[in-house]
C-alpha cells in the first residue's frame, strides 16, 4: 500500500499474510474424537462402515458397476458428440462466411 | 491470414483420440480381468477405479482453471495469441472438468451405497467434488451470463482464481464438519498389485481421456475465434449488409 | 498516511449519500426481518429442535440479507461511471475497494444488531457463550463482505448480476457458513465434543487469505 517501503514490503506482507492465514485455518489442536453414532458413519477408509453395518441393500453389486460404467460411457459420450456438433456448425458457418467474404470482394 | 501454431495446428487431437481409446480398453481389461475380486465388497470395488481416476482429474482440471485464470489476468487480458490460448484452456479444463464431476457424483452414490450403505453421506471428500463442481457449474455460468468479451472473461478469471483458496478452506471445513477423521486414501486399500495395476491403468486412460476432450475444446475456442474475425472482415468489407 | 486519509474520505463519502438516502440499509433490514419471520413460520413447528436449525438460520439470514446490500453497493457508481471517474484520481485502488467493504461491513453490522436479536429471541436460543458468537459473526461477516464486494464489483456491470452474485458467492463462502454454524450451535450450547476456537481461528485465517486475495483482484481487475 504505502509506496514509502516499496514494492518488496509489499510483497512480503501480501506472502507473509496469505501464508499465516492458510496456516492459522489449517493448525488446529488434536480435538477430542466425538463420541456417539455420528462419528463412525464413515472413517474415511473405502470399505468403512461394512464390519458394523453391512449394506443393507436389494439391488445387486453387478447391477451397481453396470450402471456406473454406463453412466460413465454416456455422460463423455454426450459431450463428445455435443462437442462434434459444435464443431460441425462452427465449420460451416466458417465455410459460409468464406465463401461470402470472397464473392463480393471479386464483384 | 496470417496464422501462428495456435491457429494453424491441423489435427492433434485423432492421435490423441487413439492412444486415448486403446488406453481405456487396457484400463477396462485391467480393471474387469487382472484385479482380482475384493474380498469384503466384492464386485462392486470395481467401480472405485475409474471414480477415483475421474474425481483425481477433475481436481488437476480445477488447478488448470485456476491458473489459466491467474496468468489471464496476469496479462491483464490484453488481446494476443497467448490471452487466447490460456483463456480457451480455462474455458476447456472448467468443461471437461463439469462433465468428470458429473462422472464422479453419478459413480459415487452407486458405490458409496454398497461400501457405506448409503446413496450420501456429507464424506469429506464427497462433499469436496461437489463444491469443486458447483465452482466450475459458476465460473461457466459466467461465462454464459455475464458475457464473453473481455470482462466476462476477466470476471470468470477472478472466479477461478478466487476458487483454489476456497477449495483450500472448504477442505479443511468439511473435514472438521462431522467432527471424525478421514484418511488418506489409499490406507489400508490397494495392497493387491494387481489392484495397483488396475488403477494406475485407468488413471492413464482417464488423463489420456481429459486430455483429449480439453484439445477438442480448446480446438473449437480456435475455430469461435476465426469466425469472430471472418465477421468482423465481411462487416469491414460490407458495412452495410 | 495518504492511503490512510483517501480510504476515510471515500468511506466517508459512501457513509453520506446513504444515510441521506438509505436505499441500502432499508431494504436490507426489511428483507432480513422478513427472512426470519418466514423462518419462523417455516421451521417452528417444535421448540424443542430449535436449537438444533437456529444456528443455520441465524447463517442463513446473514448471507442472503448480505446479498441485497451488496447487490445495490455498486449501483451508485455504475450509474454515471463514478467508479472509473474515482479510480482514475490519484487514489490507489486498494484504498477504494477497503471503503467498499467497510462500508458494506458497516451495513451489514447494522442489519445484524437489528436482526440477529430476533433470531435468537424467536427461535428461543440462550446464547451461553456470547464471546465467541460476536466474534464468529464478526469474523464470518468479514469474509462475507471482503469476498462479495469483490464479485459485486466485478459484476457491476454485467448483465444479469443479480442472479449471477449468489451463485459465484455462496460457493465461496461455504467454509464461512460451515464454521460460523458451528461456532453459534457451540455458543448456544450445543452438546458436541468440540471447541469454537479452532473454528474462529479458521475463520480469521480465511479473513486474511481472501482479504488479501481479493485486494489483489481487485486492483488487477482495475487496470485490466
Amino acid at each position: 500500500m504505502d509506496s514509502v517501503r516499496g514494492p518488496g514490503f509489499r510483497a512480503a506482507a501480501v506472502i507473509g499474510c496469505v501464508v499465516a492465514g492458510l496456516f492459522l485455518a489449517r493448525a488446529s489442536p488434536a480435538q477430542a474424537p466425538a463420541d456417539g453414532p455420528a462419528a463412525h458413519a464413515w472413517d474415511g477408509g473405502w470399505k468403512a462402515g461394512l464390519g458394523e453395518e453391512p449394506a443393507r441393500e436389494t439391488v445387486s453389486s453387478e447391477a451397481m458397476v453396470v450402471a456406473a460404467y454406463a453412466a460413465l460411457w454416456v455422460l463423455l459420450l454426450l459431450y463428445v458428440v455435443r462437442l462434434s456438433m459444435e464443431l460441425k456448425a462452427l465449420r460451416r458457418d466458417t465455410e459460409e462466411l468464406r465463401r461470402r467474404l470472397d464473392e463480393p470482394g471479386k464483384s | 491470414m496470417r496464422t501462428g501454431w495456435f491457429e494453424d495446428v491441423k489435427n492433434p487431437v485423432a492421435g490423441l483420440a487413439v492412444a486415448a481409446a486403446v488406453a481405456v480398453v487396457a484400463a477396462l481389461v485391467a480393471v474387469f480381468f487382472v484385479a482380482p475380486r475384493e474380498a469384503t465388497l466384492g464386485i462392486s470395488q470395481k467401480i472405485f477405479y475409474f471414480h477415483v481416476a475421474s474425481a483425481i482429474h477433475m481436481m488437476v482440471l480445477f488447478a488448470l482453471c485456476g491458473l489459466c485464470g491467474l496468468a489471464y489476468l496476469g496479462m491483464r487480458g490484453r488481446p494476443g495469441r497467448w490471452t487466447a490460448v490460456v483463456d480457451g484452456l480455462g474455458v476447456a479444463a472448467a468443461e471437461v472438468g463439469v462433465v468428470l464431476g458429473a462422472v464422479v457424483l453419478v459413480t459415487g452414490p452407486l458405490w458409496a451405497r454398497k461400501a457405506w450403505g448409503t446413496w450420501w453421506t456429507w464424506e469429506p471428500r464427497l462433499t469436496l467434488s461437489l463444491m469443486v463442481f458447483l465452482l466450475f457449474l459458476a465460473y461457466l455460468a459466467l461465462r454464459a451470463f455475464a458475457g464473453s468479451d473481455r470482462f466476462g472473461r476477466g470476471v470468470a478469471s477472478g472466479l477461478a482464481v478466487v476458487g483454489l483458496p476456497a477449495l483450500y478452506f472448504i477442505h479443511f471445513a468439511v473435514e472438521r464438519w462431522g467432527g471424525a477423521h478421514p484418511q488418506v486414501v489409499f490406507k489400508g486399500g490397494l495392497q493387491n498389485p494387481d489392484m495397483q495395476v488396475a488403477f494406475y491403468a485407468s488413471l492413464l486412460a482417464m488423463s489420456l481421456v481429459s486430455a483429449t476432450l480439453v484439445v477438442l475444446r480448446l480446438r473449437i475456442e480456435r475455430l469461435k475465434g476465426r469466425l469472430d474475425a471472418l465477421y468482423l472482415a465481411l462487416d469491414r468489407r460490407s458495412p452495410g449488409a | 498516511m495518504r492511503t490512510l486519509g483517501q480510504f476515510v474520505a471515500v468511506l466517508r463519502k459512501d457513509l453520506t449519500i446513504e444515510f441521506r438516502s438509505r436505499d441500502i440499509l432499508y431494504p436490507m433490514a426489511l428483507f432480513s426481518f422478513l427472512l426470519v419471520v418466514v423462518f419462523s413460520f417455516a421451521f417452528l413447528s417444535d421448540p424443542a429442535k430449535a436449537r438444533d436449525y437456529g444456528p443455520g438460520i441465524v447463517w442463513v439470514t446473514v448471507l442472503f440479507s448480505s446479498t441485497v446490500g451488496l447487490n445495490r453497493l455498486f449501483d451508485r457508481e455504475r450509474e454515471n461511471g463514478c467508479l472509473w471517474a474515482l479510480l482514475l484520481g490519484p487514489v490507489p485502488a486498494g484504498a477504494v475497494f477497503a471503503a467498499k467493504v467497510v462500508g458494506h461491513l458497516l451495513f451489514t453490522g447494522l442489519m445484524e444488531a437489528l436482526t440477529l436479536p430476533l433470531v435468537l429471541l424467536f427461535f428461543d436460543l440462550p446464547v451461553v457463550d456470547v464471546p465467541a458468537f460476536l466474534a464468529a459473526v464478526a469474523l464470518g461477516t468479514v469474509g462475507v463482505s471482503l469476498v462479495g464486494t469483490l464479485f459485486s464489483a466485478m459484476l457491476m456491470n454485467a448483465r444479469m448480476k443479480e442472479v449471477l452474485l449468489p451463485l459465484v458467492t455462496y460457493p465461496v463462502l461455504v467454509p464461512v457458513v460451515i464454521a460460523g454454524v458451528k461456532v453459534t450451535a457451540l455458543a448456544v450450547g450445543a452438546p458436541l465434543a468440540e471447541e469454537p476456537g479452532p473454528w474462529l481461528r479458521f475463520l480469521a485465517g480465511f479473513d486474511m487469505v481472501f482479504g488479501v486475495v481479493t485486494l489483489l483482484l481487485f486492483e488487477r481487475m482495475v487496470r485490466t
